[in-house]
């Protein structure tokens, strides 16, 4: 390997390891500073976290601060060398836009670094409200809403506009302008208009945004502020002379962030005055005019001619509607889709409706169509208003075609022209419930209850299932039956053998030995009567009885069986009895 | 004996009685009133007491997402209609109510598309969790009941209806089991505050990515440390304090 090489590896080696031992370690500083201790609402706050001594740190935790928005403006880093001491130091920046006006106090900054934990001091910092006069006084930037009435009748057109007013360069605009959403109707005016405003001999540019407003409900209404956030940019002249000497690039340029924020508007909604009101009044607010024409006024039965009313002015000509004209059944009307135009003059909604009906006379003669009259609230007079088309006459011959001609003609015109849409003057939300036994407490969780009344039905199958072959088996199998049914036989055979018999007499013990006899039989499918008291054993013992149950059963059937043969009764056998339904208990029990 | 107990066990599970709001009746009639006399913070307030207090009622819901649209508060009004949509989900009123107020909204963020489960279980989403669990209970009885016939008379009318009310047994049980999963996976959350920064982090010094407005609909992906991550498409997440956002 080139030895210089390994010279010079070995220098930048010596100087890696110089720099970043901790003798040369500096001690870690946290500092936290804004640009200004005391700022305007619509300005924000520039907040800077500096650490030095490390860059190896989390990011620095910042304290609650619900009365700023908070938004990051990057970090820097910087290493300096100096006389072999090297200092590092890295720089957090964020920005601050205050939200409400005040004291406020920034609280300390931590910073977790090394395994410790640093802390900044707190900066208090003051948020003063922008004046009126402050607002346009030779402000490079400021905003203004305003509404074209402070007082409107619900329905009337309101305008509610939003002004930029700059003079210096604006970029990044994020506009937030709500209306008021429960008492007003919004509907667009259109993109933004952009010119130049003189304002006490300061030349503006002036971005304004309009949207017309309709109120849906009377009281007192609030607009919320409108809020801008921005980035400006200030053209700085600095005094060296820069490049080739020329002024131009000495311009530098600053950046400033602004979030203005305009004032609550309020608007009192009026309701319509009762007073007045024509019966054919369907809301309908503005001011307008009316006109009615027609096609052909000398035609002949069957001809058509069309009939046309044109509705215009400023407001909500798109809510007027019209009903087929009553012309007395002398024409077949065709009401055709009616066609709307709307165009904003002076951020005011112009509109017109035009709705055109097909007429077919049915008789001859000379006809008037009388007048069409549209009924309107307007807010400038403050009453009621009727407009009136003019009565037109026409002359209707007698056909000249034969009679056939209306239905072909009403069957295609059926095709062609349809019925009139139904517009959406306003919305509104539905009403609440107010159904009290709707009201009740739901639960949403599935509990162990819930588990429980999905098993309880198979649990319930379970005992149905052994019920039922059980029944089955007692049908069909014999020996099931008869080991099933013993117990209850042989129990009210006793029964029965104590109210019947004497309990002294010899027939007392032989009818108790049989039943003893039957019941093991029962319980084993055999013929009980013909069994020995010795065979009664074995085969009890045969079939898994105890033996000792099996032989405290032989051996009461053999006392039995010497009663019986015996000449001599030897008193009460209720003892006998006793013995024999214990017997009858044990072998139950194993059986 | 025992088979008397396990009878009134099953008949008292069978009829376990439902909370009843009796308690809650008079304070939602004085609540309805305030709202159709307009004091709707007023109503509002005493709807709030009511659900903190435990009365969980669609219905309920509803009339509180009404009361805030009237105060002009659009976030919560959509939190708690989306909160009605579990429980009432066939409600006309509530959907349209709830469309008028996403109408309202300053974000526009287009609707995730439909789960593919939800698309096959297509049922799943018209009805709530407790009507799911309902139906799949009253398919379970008739399963116990069919199969316990059948095992004592063995007709084939028997067998057929056996088969099908345990395939659609099976069906209710995996719709059960999807709507639950729909419900975990899908959490939806609305933004509350006026304007919440969605910063890269869980942090407030993190970048914002981008800003989101009161009654913006979010997916909610994770939540750590007093931060939630939100989701608006595959593209578009981030971090934002949790007391901005409503679950």
């Amino acid at each position: 390997m080139n030895p210089l090489f390994n010279k010079v590896a070995l220098l930048f080696l010596i100087l890696y390891i110089g720099l970043s031992s901790p003798a040369f370690a500096e001690d870690i500083k946290v500092l936290a500073t804004v640009d200004r201790n005391q700022i305007m609402l619509e300005d924000s706050l520039h907040l800077s976290i500096t650490i030095h001594g490390t860059q190896n740190t989390s990011p620095p935790e910042l304290p609650s601060l619900p009365d700023f928005r908070i938004t990051s403006s990057g970090t820097s880093s910087s290493t300096q060398i100096v006389n072999f001491k090297r200092s590092i130091s890295i720089t957090h920046k964020y920005r601050l836009a205050p939200m409400n006006t005040g004291q406020f106090k920034i609280g300390s900054v931590r910073i977790r670094a090394n395994g410790k934990i640093y802390a900044t001091k707190p900066i208090t910092v003051v948020v003063k409200k922008t004046t009126v006069q402050n607002q346009s006084a030779d402000k490079p930037v400021f905003i203004e809403t305003n509404v074209s009435k402070k007082t409107a009748y619900v329905g009337e057109q309101l305008i509610y506009s939003f002004k930029l007013f700059h003079r210096v360069e604006a970029k990044n605009l994020d506009l937030s302008m709500p209306f008021g959403a429960s008492y007003f109707q919004k509907e667009e005016l259109g993109k933004a208009k952009n010119y130049q405003s003189l304002i006490n001999g300061i030349q503006y540019q002036v971005q304004e945004i309009s949207v017309a407003l309709f109120p849906i409900k009377h009281g007192k209404a609030e607009i919320p502020p409108a809020m801008l956030d921005m980035d400006i940019y200030h053209r700085t002249r600095s005094n060296r002379r820069g490049f080739f000497n020329d002024p131009f690039f000495g311009q530098g340029i600053r950046a400033e962030h602004k979030v203005l924020r305009s004032k609550t508007l309020s608007v009192e909604i009026l309701a319509l005055p009762e007073k007045g009101k024509p019966l054919d009044f369907k809301n309908i607010i503005g001011q307008f005019n009316i006109q009615a024409n027609l096609g052909k006024k000398d035609l002949e039965v069957g001809d058509t001619t069309t009939l046309t009313i044109t509705v215009s002015g400023k407001g909500n000509v798109r809510g007027v509607t019209f009903p087929e004209p009553e012309l007395n059944r002398q024409f077949k009307i065709y009401p055709d889709q009616p066609e709307f135009k709307q165009t904003v003059t002076a951020n005011q909604i112009i509109g017109q409706k035009v709705f055109k009906f097909a007429l077919v006379p049915l008789q001859s003669g000379a006809v008037t169509l009388p007048a069409l009259t549209l009924a309107y609230f307007d807010p400038e007079a403050k009453d009621y208003r009727q407009v009136k088309t003019r009565p037109i006459t026409l002359t209707v011959h007698p056909s000249s075609v034969e009679e056939t001609l209306n239905h072909v003609q009403s069957n295609s015109f059926n095709n062609i022209l349809t019925k009139t849409e139904i517009e959406i003057l306003a919305e509104d939300i539905l009403p609440i419930h107010t159904q009290l036994n709707n009201f009740q407490n739901v639960n949403t969780e599935i509990s162990t209850s819930t588990l429980i009344r999905f098993v309880s039905p198979a649990l319930l199958f379970i005992m149905a299932a052994f019920f039922i072959r059980q029944q089955k088996r007692l049908t069909t199998d014999v020996a099931f039956y008869r080991n099933q049914k013993a117990y209850k036989t042989a129990s009210q055979k006793l029964e029965n053998l104590v109210r019947s018999q004497n309990s002294e007499s010899k027939e007392f013990v032989s009818e108790l030995s049989e039943i003893l006899r039957e019941y093991i039989g029962d319980k084993l499918n055999m013929q009980g009567k013909a069994i020995t008291a010795a065979e009664v054993e074995n085969k009890l013992k045969e079939s898994n009885y105890q033996a000792n149950a099996a032989n405290n059963t032989r051996k009461l059937l053999e006392r039995c069986e010497a009663l019986q043969y015996t000449p001599v009764s030897f008193g009460n056998n209720i003892e006998l009895l006793n013995e024999s339904q214990d017997i009858i208990k044990i072998l139950e029990k194993k059986s | 004996m025992n088979k008397n107990i396990l009878i009134s066990l099953f008949i008292l599970l069978c009829h376990i009685p439902l909370v009843h709001a009796e308690d809650f009746i008079n304070e939602v009639a004085s609540a309805n009133d305030l709202y159709e006399s307009n004091k709707y913070q007023q109503a509002a307030d005493s709807y709030e007491s009511l659900r903190k207090r435990g009365l969980n009622n669609g219905h309920l819901y509803y009339n509180l997402g009404n009361t805030y649209i009237r105060l002009g508060n659009i976030g919560p009004a959509i939190l708690n209609y989306i909160r009605a949509q579990k429980l009432i989900p066939r409600d006309e009123n509530l959907q349209a109510n709830l469309n008028f107020a996403i109408q309202q909204t300053l974000d526009k963020i287009n609707s995730p598309p439909p789960d593919k489960l939800a698309t096959i279980f297509f049922w799943v989403n018209d009805l709530s969790l407790n009507e799911n669990v309902n139906f799949a209970f009253a398919i379970n009885l008739a399963f116990w009941l069919i199969l316990t016939a059948w095992f004592y008379f063995r007709t084939n009318f028997l067998r057929l209806a056996r088969n099908s009310i345990s395939f659609l047994l099976l069906l209710a049980f995996i719709a059960i089991g999807v709507k639950l999963n729909l419900e975990s996976n899908s959490k939806t959350g609305v933004v509350l505050a006026k304007t919440v920064s969605v910063k890269s982090g869980l942090d407030a010094s993190n970048i914002t990515l981008f800003e989101l407005h009161e009654g913006a609909l979010v997916n909610i992906i994770d939540q750590r440390q007093g931060w939630i991550e939100v989701q608006l498409d595959s593209r578009q997440k981030g971090w934002i304090p949790k007391d901005s956002l409503g679950v």
